[in-house]
């Protein structure tokens, strides 16, 4: 359940007056998420539940520890409290320990639609609906999800920090699937505003994919040319930013590393056309105001014009180098250029179009090589045009060899949160056919 | 708890609900981890709440909260309804769930040390002694070690007359090392090779994470030196630790019937084992014999029954390398097509779940999910070491590493966690950058031998993903060591 910013102060308030530890932090999340399932033509399953969650996180000296419950009478509270103490006084010291924030500033980060908070199942329903109708209309199998959620979260302590933020979110994503599954077509809308989740679009175009993808055509495994829309690259570069931590890269074990010891903050890592930063205000994104310790959400830029300028530094390690702590980034958007992926399309010479990936995996940690599938939307792209779809390939390649190679990107557009372009790249290894779809 | 489910199951039928069930379920989990010499977490969460799932004119409807109180029940069993009620119109075929007798009973997963009251300084003793241990190694820069320790206490109720308690209790310890090369950028690391389990604390003792951690080190240290592999054809033979994975993904995910006829489409995928294989499929070779069992002691997925509230059992799923079943829960058994496919196979007819249903919270959608698994171990005694000896060219490949495979289950790529040549029937020393990618059915016709049961072990996970929104399930996978002719490897190094 949503709780504002007097509920939250009052619950808060009461937690930390039950403490007696050195210091307590408390966090509280909640909020409701709904969801409708189909498959086959049809709704499947659904979900909508409500949940509250309390962590209270207590420090002795160097001893920490934290423990979370669902239950907020007052009982349940001094429970939960006395747990995260009694561990905490047991706890064996931690050197990193690193005492908590005192009053912070946080910027004004509201994420929030009334009409996402207000749906009801007759929305989710009348969505599914639009899918189902347009399968039925072109002879295609429609499958998909519709979930939306409001939420808030609360951060508070004994040394005064207050922080409340809340957002809602809602995303429709179709699978259409023709001939008993001999293609298919994938396609998302996403937005804070359930009102602005275009679902007839959504359909209209994994329906044209899974049209146009009908009878694919091998192609042999090789380094081609790749354009991938923008849930590709999202889905290719998120494995990238996990390797974004500082002090993995600091201890010679991250890609990030240079040899020889430190980082690489300050070199070259993409092609000149890549800048990534992420802005927790921007009106597009999904941001928040704080991350679970209270450290304030701030713009940041991580790579610009391919020089790598941040990595993540958490407040212990900030500490220990003397930088000021990052905190990890919120509202992500990756720089793009102007058009859409129709205008790469047209530009491209001949290319393999990416719909989106599947089951991406680190194989090498020390190159950020990935493995993984395409899906839902493969095709061959030739003098500006789709030719034909392709049969689907495992690749195994890094996305920071393919952040060196990009050629064109079009203008970001929103994707689970944040804003991402597609993209076309000179070469993308791809290892082996695969014959599912 | 069984009037406070008598308030969700009676308001869903006076709602209009043909069929209601609740699960009142407290979730507990202790986290633990140390770096090096310090410990540097020590979490304890509970999560306590309950879903009402309801059936209205063959439609499903589900709301949960984590407000256990009579009147907060009843209006989430109501909303429950409303939902089912404003998805009707866009449902196809109506949910008919197959009989299943009414039961009332308990069960607790036979533990012998509650984890969670085994005293906190004992298990960060264990942690930091594992660490110190492994950074006696020299060439071993870090160390991580961690144990978790998972509690399910579920009330499950249902309008059949249903009433269960299940208390089910999993334990994971573990540690990796790294080892690192400042010069080169370089660095490797070991994770050991212990499964969690559906255990109590006498896994933690078991797993002897102090005694494994100075081989973890040097194998760390050792893999950081190894030679790269040629990439080619080799007869791999993978042991358990590994090949657990590798069942997990090709033959567990791919026998899951709702895939298999297309309702995890837009996600987890559909299924390369339709129905019309089932009887006739040849998915493995005839020493490849694959059971599903719900039932077997230590699993992760063990209990007595499932969240349909059906009795667990065990049951084969390839048979002398040949398809011959699908896992099921209460809603599949009755589908026409799963029906036909039996009776095409000349299987008998099955009027039973095999009890396959789990959601991994209160505020989750129970749905089909893995059971535990496991490869039949060979009939024939044979050894790890006469396998070896019986082998010329090939990788024999310890733990898990990454792994991929696609949304129909068939091109799959797996590495490990240490690789050793086999040249001419010996280990011939360790090799590095090594993955292995095949389709499922050439993997598995390519098996041609399988260790004895002495040598049969269990790998699992805690979380398996599955579904929209995801829910981590928790199965475990066993086999003996086993062996795989001609096998395509990747050199996995690359320059960048």
């Amino acid at each position: 359940m949503i709780l504002d910013e007097t509920q939250v102060r009052a619950i808060l308030d009461k937690a930390l007056s039950y403490a007696t530890a050195d210091e307590v932090r408390v966090n509280l999340q909640g909020g409701r998420r709904a969801n409708t399932r189909f498959a086959l033509n049809g709704v499947t399953t659904c979900g909508d539940a409500d949940s509250l969650t309390v962590t209270v996180t207590a420090g002795f000296g160097r001893r920490h520890a934290a423990a979370s419950t669902t239950e907020v009478d007052d009982g349940a509270l001094r429970r939960v409290v006395a747990a995260a103490e009694q561990l905490a006084r047991i706890a064996p010291e931690d050197p990193e320990h690193v005492p908590e924030l005192g009053p912070q500033q946080y910027l004004p980060v509201d994420p929030w639609a009334d009409r996402t908070a207000g749906a009801v199942p007759a929305v989710r329903a009348e969505g599914v609906a639009t899918a189902i109708g347009r399968a039925e209309a072109d002879g295609l199998e429609s499958s998909g999800y519709f979930e939306h959620g409001s939420e808030f979260s609360a951060v508070g302590n004994s040394r005064g920090l207050f922080g409340w933020s809340r957002r809602t979110d809602a995303s429709f994503t179709v699978t259409m699937r023709a001939d008993g599954g001999s293609s298919s077509g994938w396609a998302g809308a996403t937005s804070r505003d359930i009102g602005e989740v275009d679902c007839e679009a959504a359909s209209r175009r994994a329906a044209e994919k899974a049209l146009a993808a009908r009878d694919p055509r091998p192609l042999e495994p090789g380094v081609y040319p790749v354009i991938l829309e923008p849930q590709a690259v999202r889905d290719f570069l998120t494995f990238a930013l996990w390797c974004f931590d500082a002090r993995r890269a600091d201890e010679g074990r991250s890609f990030f590393t240079r040899p020889g010891g430190g980082n690489k903050i300050g070199q070259r890592v993409a092609g000149e056309n890549i800048t990534i930063r992420s802005d927790p205000t921007h009106p597009d994104v999904l941001g928040t105001r704080f991350g679970a310790d209270g450290l304030p959400a701030r713009p940041q830029t991580w790579i610009e014009n391919g020089v790598l300028r941040q990595l993540v530094y958490s407040r212990y390690w900030a500490g220990k180098q003397g930088v000021e702590p990052t905190g990890l980034p919120t509202g992500l958007i990756v720089e793009g250029g102007e058009g859409t992926v129709d205008d790469l399309i047209a530009a491209a010479d001949r290319a393999v179009l990416i719909t989106r990936f599947w089951y991406i995996r680190f194989v090498d940690p020390q190159t950020i090589l990935l493995t993984g599938l395409t899906r839902d939307g493969l095709f061959w792209v030739e003098d500006g045009r789709i030719r034909h779809g392709l049969r689907n390939f495992r690749f195994n390649e890094s996305p920071i060899a393919v952040l060196n190679r990009v050629t064109g990107l079009s203008a970001p557009v929103r994707v689970s949160g944040a804003l991402i372009p597609a993209l076309a790249a000179g070469g993308f290894t791809f290892a082996s056919a695969s014959d599912s779809v | 708890m069984k009037e406070l489910a008598d308030v969700a199951l009676n308001a869903a039928q006076s709602a209009g609900a043909e069929y209601a069930d609740i699960r009142i379920s407290r979730h507990r989990q202790q986290s633990l981890s140390a770096r090096e010499d310090h410990v540097e977490s020590v979490r304890d969460t509970e999560s306590f709440g309950f879903g009402v799932r309801v059936l209205v004119d063959g439609t499903w409807g589900f709301a949960a909260s984590s407000r256990v109180e009579r009147e907060t029940i009843a209006q989430v069993a109501r909303r429950a309804v409303a939902t089912a009620q404003a998805n009707r119109p866009a449902r196809r075929r109506p949910v008919e769930l197959v009989d299943a007798p009414a039961h009332v009973g308990a069960w607790r997963t036979p533990i012998e040390t509650d984890p969670f009251e085994v005293p906190l300084a004992e298990k960060t003793d264990v942690l930091l002694a594992a660490n110190a241990a492994a950074m006696t190694v020299a060439g071993a820069k870090y160390c991580m070690s961690w144990m978790t320790f998972q509690n399910e206490r579920k009330f499950f109720a249902n309008t059949d007359g249903s009433a269960i308690d299940q208390d089910i209790y999993r334990t994971y310890p573990c540690l990796s090392v790294t080892a690192t090369d400042p010069a080169t950028g370089k660095f490797e690391t070991r994770r050991a090779d212990v499964a969690p389990r559906g255990m109590g604390y006498e896994h933690v003792r078991q797993a002897d994470l102090v005694g494994l951690a100075p081989r973890m080190a040097d194998q760390a240290v050792e893999k950081l030196h190894a030679p790269s592999v040629e990439p080619g054809r080799y007869d791999l033979i993978l042991h358990p630790s590994n090949l657990w994975l590798t069942m997990h993904e090709s033959l567990g995910h791919p026998t899951e019937l709702d895939r298999v006829v297309g309702l995890e489409a837009n996600f987890a995928g559909t299924s390369f084992l339709t129905l019309d294989k089932l009887g006739a499929f040849r998915y493995g070779s005839p020493v490849v014999n694959f059971k599903a069992d719900r039932t077997l002691p230590t699993g992760l997925a063990t209990c007595a029954y499932d969240d349909d509230g059906v009795e667990t059992t065990e049951w084969p799923l390839v048979r002398d390398g040949i398809l011959v079943d699908y896992q099921t829960i209460r809603e599949q058994v009755l589908w026409p097509e799963y029906r036909r496919a039996r009776a095409a196979a000349g299987l008998p007819e099955v009027r039973h779940s095999y009890g396959a249903c789990y959601a991994d919270s209160w505020s989750s959608f129970p749905f089909q999910r893995q059971a535990n698994i496991h490869l039949e171990a060979g009939r024939d005694p044979l050894t790890p070491e006469e396998l070896i000896a019986d082998t010329e060219r090939g990788i024999y490949i310890v733990g898990d590493g990454s792994f991929s495979i696609d949304q129909q289950r068939r091109n799959f790529q797996f590495s490990g966690q240490v690789f050793y040549e086999v040249r001419d029937g010996k280990i011939a020393g360790m090799l590095n950058d090594v993955a292995y990618q095949a389709q499922t059915p050439e993997f598995w016709n390519a098996c041609d031998a399988i260790c004895d049961e002495r040598y049969w072990k269990m790998g699992g996970t805690l979380n398996c993903g599955k579904g929209q929104p995801p829910q981590a399930a928790k199965m475990s996978h066993g086999a003996a060591p086993a062996r795989f002719r001609q096998i395509n490897v990747l050199n996995t190094r690359r320059k960048v």
